[in-house]
């Protein structure tokens, strides 16, 4: 029995042997991990480099236990797309960067060659143009051919101090070896993730470059999908500020481009009246919901809408029928009267502001009309600005975002005309051009750079200023100079909101000269 | 003896249980290829090409399983059932193809005009065929039409979003009138494999779509009361409606 006994418990330990896990494949064998030292070596977590320029880091490595000789060092840039290229095969990187501009990610990896065990550490890397953010400016200087110039500097370039500046000039004949025929009267940029068209037009051309290198792309039909009966273009415009799309009157129509996609689209549909026009306006911030945009048809004298920012196969439409009830709106947006559109442009509070002049008389208009919310009280308000000083001799328009008032220049002068709550105006003279020079155009700048602005303090003590972003409260003016055939970029800072306060203290105002007549100019925002 | 059975039994029952001690080894994933059709029906109309007297289409497949290193081929057969009505002189099947580390194929035919095709719909049906490469699975087989006839298209599955989903003769040969066009090459899924012959982007189809409407609108105002109706298919006298 106890035999029987001792025989069970041995069959019953070889059963609970059978159990144990079979953990032999599963060996875990402790490796000396390769250490990658960032510290004390001034190290950051990202870069940010020019095109063309050498990147350099030096780098500490080690693993204990095993010679450095045994391991392996790789350095990639590497971006969203499955884009790779090694520039670097040592412990530390020396490589000229030639990327494209845009976001990158670096990453080093160093392997262990006799047990293939890796270590990796990562940088962003921010590979900027040798041509960044700044303002591109287009002139003549035969009253025949246009040429592109840019001006970087610390009005229109993030991180340029107040004195730098850099000026680029003939950008498109030195690229291509000519230059733009005939004269360019609007230029616009518009940027997508790492896509970028810069894109002029002349009276019946259309001419888009690559604004990374200035090199020609593409022209006239080459910028549409399906190219249009006549090339006839008015006006260009991009919004920039979210889902940048970009907006082309041409032969009277509109065009609507978006994202990566380089031609325009058909022309937006009208209703069953059609339309012409020759301005539109796109807000900067469109909500996707409504409009992005209104024209102004000068077939029917009506305004119109856009379909909104997501969909660019809609029809145009028109404003609904005004509503009467409580408070009347100002004015009936399908029924503008026997009136022609000088200019539209984005105003405070996603009103766009539309300066309008008889045909058939010497009197001028400001309407504000809203996109939105879609009903019967659009039309926001209405100014007589017949009154104005020199409003007859008005050549340029422009306004700024952030307050209610109105820009106008002459050949020489320029006026800030307030929009009163009620339909009145205040207009006062702002600046006047030096004696010789005259205006060739005018805008309000809306995208990147700074400006100084006096102490709040001490006004008079400049080495006291404020700096702040120039969005909004800076105006530029182009101006030539017929006797010296010199064409000049001025920026004037916007002191004082709500009246079109520009800075008077010529300490403030900021000159780049040595141009042609210049005859458009545009933000570039890399 | 009791003893010797004894002894015997427990050196069996000792071994039994030591041969469940046998080392186990880590199972891994075997690759069974299979393929398959992405779509099962495929129409051409030789009015895309009125010049033309062959067309070679691809039929487009999928892989189940990992891609591969090398090239790998398939190859198709005829089904002849009553879904085939052409001879064989009227067709030619070409060796298909997986090219190396794609999931996508394609298999090529040649179809071939004559008067039959150009006053009827001729039929053919294919079917994968098994081969050491792959096993045909889910959708093995692709139901081909031709003709010289205007015919939906195998890519309204793609353009009804921007034409309307009712298909019929008399607004599809509107709509290739209007845009000056022959066919509108554009599919999001065909172009994958055969991206010679779908090649239009969305963009591109939007715009020749713009392009029909604005037709559409124009016709339908010089036509009071008369405005263009589906005179065939699923909605034969209603209005044309576009979607955009």
């Amino acid at each position: 029995m106890k035999k029987n006994i001792v025989y069970i418990l041995i069959a019953m330990s070889f059963f609970a042997m059978s159990c144990i896990k079979d953990m032999t494949n599963m060996d875990v064998k402790p490796v000396a991990q390769i250490v990658i030292d960032t510290t004390g070596m001034g190290l950051t977590t990202s870069y940010t480099t020019f095109q063309g320029d050498s990147l350099k880091i030096k780098i500490k490595v080690n693993k204990t236990g095993t010679s450095n000789d045994n391991l392996k060092y790789e350095w990639g840039i590497n971006t969203y797309g499955g884009y790779k290229r090694i520039v670097g095969v040592g412990r530390n990187l020396e490589t000229k960067i030639t990327e494209a501009p845009g976001s990158f990610v670096l990453i080093y990896t160093v392997t262990d060659t006799t047990t293939n065990q890796k270590a990796f550490f990562t940088w962003n890397l921010a590979v900027n143009s040798a041509y960044g953010s700044g303002l591109i400016v287009v002139d003549t200087r035969d009253d025949i051919n246009s040429d592109y110039n840019l001006i970087m500097g610390f009005n229109f370039t993030p991180g340029m101090g107040d004195s730098e500046s850099k000026i680029f000039r003939n950008l498109y004949s030195g690229a291509n070896s000519k230059k733009i025929e005939g004269i360019v009267k609007d230029v616009s940029y518009e940027r997508y993730t790492t896509s970028r068209f810069l894109t002029s037009i002349t009276d019946k051309s259309i001419i888009r470059v690559d604004p990374l290198s200035y090199q020609f792309t593409m022209r006239d039909n080459q910028c549409f999908l399906l190219p249009p009966e006549k090339i006839s273009p008015n006006k260009i415009q991009s919004t920039q500020q979210t889902n940048p799309h970009e907006y082309i009157v041409n032969d009277g129509k509109v065009h609507y481009r978006y994202t990566s996609t380089a031609p325009f689209g058909y022309r937006f549909l009208g209703d069953n009246l059609d339309y012409s026009c020759k301005e539109i306006c796109g807000l900067q911030l469109p909500t996707s919901s409504t409009a992005a945009a209104v024209l102004y048809d000068e077939k029917n004298n009506r305004f119109l809408l856009t379909p909104t920012i997501t969909s660019s196969s809609g029809t145009l439409t028109s404003f609904p029928a005004v509503d009467n009830s409580g408070v009347a709106p100002a004015f009936d947006p399908r029924n503008m009267g026997n009136k022609t559109c000088l200019h539209l442009e984005e105003g405070q509070n996603k009103r766009v502001l539309a300066i309008m002049k008889s045909r058939d008389a010497a009197q001028y208009f400001v309407y504000q009309v809203l996109l939105a919310p879609l009903n019967g009280k659009m039309g926001y308000s209405l100014h007589d600005i017949t009154n104005n000083p020199e409003i007859n001799n008005s050549k340029y328009y422009t306004c700024s975002q952030s307050e209610n008032v109105l820009f106008y220049a002459t050949d020489n002068k320029v006026y800030a005309t307030t929009l009163l709550a009620g339909g009145g105006t205040d207009a006062s003279l702002r600046y006047t051009v030096e004696s010789g020079e005259k205006i060739t155009g005018m805008r309000m700048h809306i995208m990147q750079g700074n400006i100084n602005l006096p102490s709040l303090v001490n006004p008079l003590d400049f080495t006291q200023r404020q700096t702040m972003p120039a969005a909004n409260r800076m105006l530029i003016l182009s101006t030539y100079n017929e006797a010296t055939k010199n064409g000049k970029i001025i920026t004037i800072p916007l002191q004082t909101l709500g009246v079109g306060g520009l800075v008077t203290d010529p300490l403030y105002i900021k000159t780049y000269s040595g141009f042609g007549r210049i005859t458009a100019f545009c933000n570039q925002n890399q | 003896m009791k003893r010797l059975a004894k002894y015997c039994s427990f050196l069996f029952g000792t071994v039994m249980i030591l041969s469940a001690c046998e080392k186990q080894e880590i199972s891994t994933y075997n690759d069974d290829p299979g393929i398959y059709f992405t779509t099962s029906t495929y129409a051409y109309s030789f009015t895309e090409d009125i010049g033309a007297n062959s067309k070679t289409i691809y039929l487009p497949v999928a892989l189940s399983g990992n891609a591969k290193d090398v090239d790998r081929h398939f190859t198709i057969e005829v089904v002849n059932d009553t879904n085939t009505n052409v001879t064989s002189e009227m067709y030619e099947i070409q060796q298909g193809d997986l090219l190396k580390n794609s999931f996508n194929g394609r298999v090529g035919i040649v179809l071939k005009r004559n008067q039959q095709v150009d006053q009827s719909l001729v039929k053919l049906k294919v079917k994968l065929s098994e081969s050491s490469d792959f096993k045909p699975m889910l959708t093995q087989t692709v139901q081909i039409t031709w003709t010289g006839k205007i015919i939906q298209p195998v890519n309204w599955n793609w353009l009804k979003y921007y034409f309307g989903t009712p298909f019929s003769t008399n607004w599809y040969a509107f709509m290739l009138k209007e845009a000056g066009v022959t066919s509108f090459p554009y599919s999001g899924t065909l172009s994958k494999t055969d991206p010679v012959t779908w090649w239009w982007s969305a963009a591109q189809v939007n715009a020749y779509a713009l392009k029909v409407k604005e037709a559409l609108i124009k016709y339908n105002l010089e036509h009071p009361g008369n405005e263009l109706r589906y005179e065939d298919g699923p909605n034969a006298g209603q209005l044309v409606t576009m979607p955009i």
